[in-house]
């Protein structure tokens, strides 16, 4: 009997084990990708006593270890895979011994645990905390002698503490209701010695060892959020266990809180387990999250077909979106044939605002394929300081550096690549031209940067929009020529736009670009002036949509949301469209 | 604690074998070996910390000798070129030579064969330093921050304590804590976003103001304490930053307004003069005499658009009577805007002989100008000078000694980013000697060290003040300063 009750739990936690990872690789998976680009972990003494000024620092150290693993497609799902099964293991640890077997009641922790992952700010950390106090209950509980226990308790109790930081606190819940329910002589006086000593600790850890600014901060690093479900995951979670000890032994009595492995039970645990996938598909997943990092993952990949195919399928304006999409329509050369298939965010979908540490961290490139250099830098090195180091940043401080001849700043950052696992050698070529600056000159993408240097100064605008400066400053800039046009048009700002068209000469333009057409087609019949450049002439097929376009404009001209609608179908990918109605 | 035992015992027996070995068998190649950081030709105070250094020379050995005239002689060996001296060696070293000169002679081995470089000398003067340097350590960022905080280090070794770190003050950024005349029990620092105010610690009690008037431009900025301990006159400004886009500029900071005021601190009362708050200028560092009785400052003529390369400050000074607080005639000390030049942070030195500023081309953020120079008025003569102190990327922010014999200093030489305190003795006769950079325990801790330090301050007993400490204070409403007008002087 007992072996077929062990068989069942192996088997309940390694299909749980595979579920998870399933799960986490199918809908996590770029999820857990963006939280490594988050971190910068160094191997390095300052890197760690850094994070232990804090409770808890300790599991964010380890935490951030692990995520590093994160830079491999398997090392996240696997990773909190085998966190959350840890959590349903130790979860059923410490109900057993309460004489509860009950299926859906242990797994139910792990399953707060995966609800939790809708935020990007649930880190490994998190989960670590988590298993640091079940894991110290069960032992907790499983030791007999009452001597040992209680010094388990004091002396372990300030290393779990000094570790997991507030995740210690539910611990002392644990062992406290324990005593109480268990401990007839004197489980007042233990659960009271138990409250006092924890106290004790916590201003000695304040006093001496961690800074404690107020309260809350003792409770640092568990994590609330701001949607009100998660928090209340995440207070369940936390307390999950010691609410079943109380009712395990207010009401063992009278009801059994196990399940027996019969055929009702088994439907029951697998219609809720199914109820609970739901939830957790429904509530926690965000497609439009996932689709939104995978596009920021293939980003950095320079894989601009996988960005445009993932921005594709992300069918409402976002700017973020709209920003990766623009910038692979730029470097695949597409941007006047397609951006108007794609949802637009207006110039904020250019060049991301200066609003928010995010925008920061994902807003320089764009900058660098400019060949903006100091935007680039800025923007970066303000997103490594602001959120903390992360490897995108870190790269690109190095190329500008040298791009800027500022050798001894990117050997700086050099260095800090070389703490890491992943990234030391990333930063080979960049060591080899800094030890041997001839190199740089053959360094074709150091040496295009260069090419396209800021001659004349100017002031970086608030928007990020000096397009004008850097078309100025180098009217060859294919890039920039391009973003400055698709802001002018993005702004319905034709007249602007008439004025710059010229700049096509500069750039060798065989063919008028499709949105150039439309613009300058709606322009010619508005203003009653034709702005073609030199050389260039309308398609035939351009004359004959426009007035297709303009027919059916005119047949619903007094009915706008009709025309808009029968526009919508026949000529939603044009700028007249997006000119209209957007 | 076992292994840390074991782990003691080999590393002191084999300092104590390398101190003991016999020099190798060697040729000379008659070149300056590359330290880093560069302790060569150095004059240093008797009680600073132990200059430990890398060798920059590539080789499979090294070995240094550390000796001088007094039999004091030992050598440290290493296999990566990174040299930490014990610190009792170094003591004893360091007092046997004072007056004098102690040398260091660096040996590398490169296939079976030992080099000796060039002896360095450095002279060990009698003049101590004061025993701490505060400072802010920060990000050498645009805008943004993350974890600051301001600490202090103790010079005679490596001891390094925070003051106050923001994670005690929900992150909020910090600055400008100044001294008065080096005294540790006499600061004050602002706080500034949610927690903003001014942290005043005097007589043992610390408490928290607000001198941001509905008359005055903005908070305090810029402190300067005067020598009674009575008064602090901060510079009130409106601070605006862009950002360069050529490859050599970075960031230019400027004042569209800029006035100086004086703060009372046993009547919690904040007053100016019309001189201080002429709308046509803008006066900003304020600096002492040690006398108390002069107010020195910067000025510039306040252009009518913001045009950052066209204002250039020059030093000014103003007298004050300490007994009624009031200020008297202005006169022009330094006149460096007609001949192109920009004047920032004038410090009068403790004896008041001398001014030691910044001269850049523009401006008065100093700190983003690579070509800022530290520059010495001689307040005798008139005679301005150039000391060898400087380099070719920024110098900036700098504070005399109580004694007046040493100079810290910001500088950004190492790698043109990161700012970093140097130490210069100024003799007697008025002469600057070869400044070198504060030393830490690992050789090699400025390569990686990825902040600024800001604001380098030296006092002479440490600072009582800790981050918890401070916590209350700093989350409590500041007491709101008064303000009057003085009658038209």
């Amino acid at each position: 009997m007992n072996s077929k009750k062990s068989i069942t739990g192996y088997a309940l936690t390694v299909g749980l084990f595979f579920i998870l990872l399933i799960y986490f690789s199918v809908f996590k998976k770029y999820q857990f990708l963006s939280q490594e680009q988050f971190q910068l972990f160094l191997y390095d003494f300052e890197f760690f006593s850094d994070k232990i000024v804090l409770p808890g620092g300790f599991i964010i150290y380890f935490g951030e270890f692990l995520t590093q693993f994160f830079i491999y497609p398997w090392g996240g799902p696997l990773i909190f895979s085998l966190a959350v099964t840890g959590i349903y293991l130790l979860t059923r640890i410490i109900l057993r011994k309460n004489n509860i077997e009950n299926f859906i009641l242990d797994i139910f922790p792990a399953w707060l645990t995966v609800i939790q992952l809708k935020s990007e700010i649930y880190t490994v950390d998190q989960v670590s905390g988590t298993i640091c106090f079940l894991a110290f209950f069960a032992i907790y509980q499983y030791i007999n002698n009452p001597r040992l226990r209680y010094i388990f308790f004091f002396s372990g109790w300030p290393a779990l503490y000094f570790l997991s930081g507030g995740y210690a606190l539910p611990a002392i819940v644990l062992c406290i209701i324990y005593e109480l329910l268990n401990n007839d002589k004197s489980g007042k006086q233990i659960a009271l010695s138990f409250l006092l000593s924890g106290a004790i600790f916590l201003y000695l850890f304040s006093r001496f060892i961690f800074y404690v600014p107020d309260i809350p901060g003792y409770l640092y690093p568990v994590r609330f959020y701001k949607e009100p479900y998660l928090s209340a995951a995440q207070v369940l979670l936390l307390f999950w266990c010691p609410v079943w000890l109380i009712v395990s032994n207010l009401f063992a009595k009278r009801f059994d809180l196990s399940l027996r492995w019969n055929l009702k039970n088994i439907t029951v645990s697998f219609v809720t387990f199914l109820l609970m996938g739901f939830i957790v598909y429904r509530y926690s997943y965000s497609r439009k999250s996932e689709l939104m990092f995978g596009i920021d993952h293939y980003a950095q990949q320079e894989n601009w077909t996988k960005v445009l195919e993932l921005s594709g399928e992300y069918d409402e304006p976002n700017v973020l979106v709209s920003y990766y999409t623009n910038l692979a329509l730029s470097q695949t050369d597409q941007m006047f044939q397609r951006m108007f298939s794609f949802p637009q965010s207006g110039t904020e979908g250019l060049i991301l605002r200066w609003t928010n540490s995010f925008n920061m961290f994902y807003g320089g490139i764009v900058f660098y394929y400019m060949h903006y250099m100091n935007e680039a830098y800025r923007w970066s090195f303000e997103s490594n300081t602001a959120i903390k180091q992360n490897p995108r940043s870190m790269k690109m401080l190095v190329k500008t550096s040298i791009t800027n001849r500022d050798y001894l700043i990117a050997q700086k950052f050099l260095n800090q690549l070389d703490k890491t696992l992943f990234y030391k050698h990333w930063g080979d070529r960049y060591k080899r031209m800094l030890s041997d600056t001839t190199l740089i000159g053959k360094d074709v993408e150091i040496m295009r940067n260069r090419s396209f240097a800021i001659r004349s100064d100017f002031i970086a605008d608030f928007s990020g929009m000096n397009f004008y400066n850097l078309f100025l400053n180098h009217p060859e800039n294919k890039m920039v020529y391009d973003y400055m046009m698709a802001s002018l048009l993005l702004q319905k700002n034709l007249d602007e736009f008439v004025r710059f068209v010229f700049g096509l000469g500069n750039l060798h333009y065989k063919q008028l670009p499709v949105y150039f057409e439309e613009a300058l087609i709606l322009y010619a019949s508005w203003n009653e002036a034709n702005a073609m450049p030199e050389g260039f002439t309308f398609s035939p097929e351009i004359i004959r949509r426009y007035n297709d376009y303009v027919k059916t404009y005119l047949a619903y001209k007094n009915k706008r949301e009709t025309a808009a609608a029968e526009l919508k179908r026949k000529f939603k990918n044009t700028y007249w469209y997006y000119f209209q109605f957007s | 604690m076992r292994n840390r035992i074991i782990l003691f015992l080999i590393v002191s027996v084999l300092v104590f074998e390398a101190c003991q070995q016999k020099l190798p068998p060697h040729i000379e190649n008659g070149k300056n070996a590359v330290m880093m950081p560069d302790y060569t030709s150095i004059s240093i105070p008797v009680n600073i910390a132990p200059l430990n250094f890398s060798v920059n020379e590539a080789a499979e050995k090294y070995l240094v000798r550390f000796y001088n005239d007094k039999n004091v002689d030992f050598s440290i060996r290493s296999i990566n070129g990174r040299i930490k001296i014990p610190v009792n060696l170094w003591r004893r070293l360091l007092n046997t030579s004072v007056s004098h000169e102690y040398y260091i002679d660096i040996y590398i081995q490169n296939s079976q064969q030992w080099v000796k470089f060039n002896t360095v000398s450095n002279k060990v003067l009698p003049d101590s330093i004061d025993k701490y340097l505060v400072y802010r350590l920060i990000e050498p960022g645009f805008e943004l921050w993350n974890k600051m905080g301001i600490y202090q280090r103790d010079m005679e070794n490596f001891r390094e304590k925070p003051i106050m770190h923001n994670v005690m003050s929900d992150g909020n950024c910090m600055n400008c804590h100044s001294f008065n005349n080096n005294n540790s029990n006499t600061m004050m620092f602002h706080m500034r976003g949610p927690n903003k105010g001014t942290i005043i610690f005097k007589d043992d009690s610390l408490f928290k103001i607000s001198t941001k008037t509905d008359k005055t431009i903005s908070e305090g900025v810029y402190p300067a304490w005067h020598p009674s301990g009575n008064y602090l006159a901060y510079s009130v400004n409106n601070i605006i930053q862009f950002f360069h886009s050529k490859a050599n500029l970075k960031v230019e900071v400027l004042d569209t307004l800029s006035d100086i005021i004086l703060y009372d601190i046993k009547n919690n009362h904040v007053t100016s003069c019309s001189s201080l708050s002429d709308p046509e200028h803008l006066e900003t560092f304020p600096n002492w005499s040690p006398d108390g009785r002069s107010l020195y400052y910067c000025s510039a003529q306040k252009l009518k658009t913001v045009n950052s390369d066209q204002i250039r400050y020059d030093v000014l000074k103003i007298e004050f009577n300490p007994d009624n607080a009031t200020f008297g005639s202005i006169d022009t000390v330094l006149h460096l805007s007609d001949k192109g030049q920009s004047a920032s942070f004038p410090k009068i030195s403790p004896d008041g002989k001398y001014i030691l500023f910044c001269v850049s081309r523009h401006g008065n953020f100093s700190i983003w100008h690579n070509e800022s120079d530290l520059y010495l008025l001689d307040l005798n003569n008139g005679i301005i000078t150039r000391p060898e102190i400087n380099s070719d990327k920024s110098e900036s922010y700098h504070s005399w000694s109580s004694t007046g014999r040493w100079v810290v200093f910001s500088s950004r030489r190492d790698d043109g980013l990161y700012t970093r305190p140097y130490f210069a003795y100024f003799d007697s006769s008025g002469k600057f000697h070869k400044p070198f950079e504060l030393p830490q325990k690992d050789p090699d801790f400025y390569f990686d060290f990825m902040k600024s330090y800001n604001i380098p301050e030296m006092v002479t007993t440490k600072v009582l003040l800790t981050p918890r400490m401070l916590r209350d204070v700093t989350i409590t409403m500041p007491l709101k300063s008064t303000f009057s007008q003085p009658e038209k002087e």
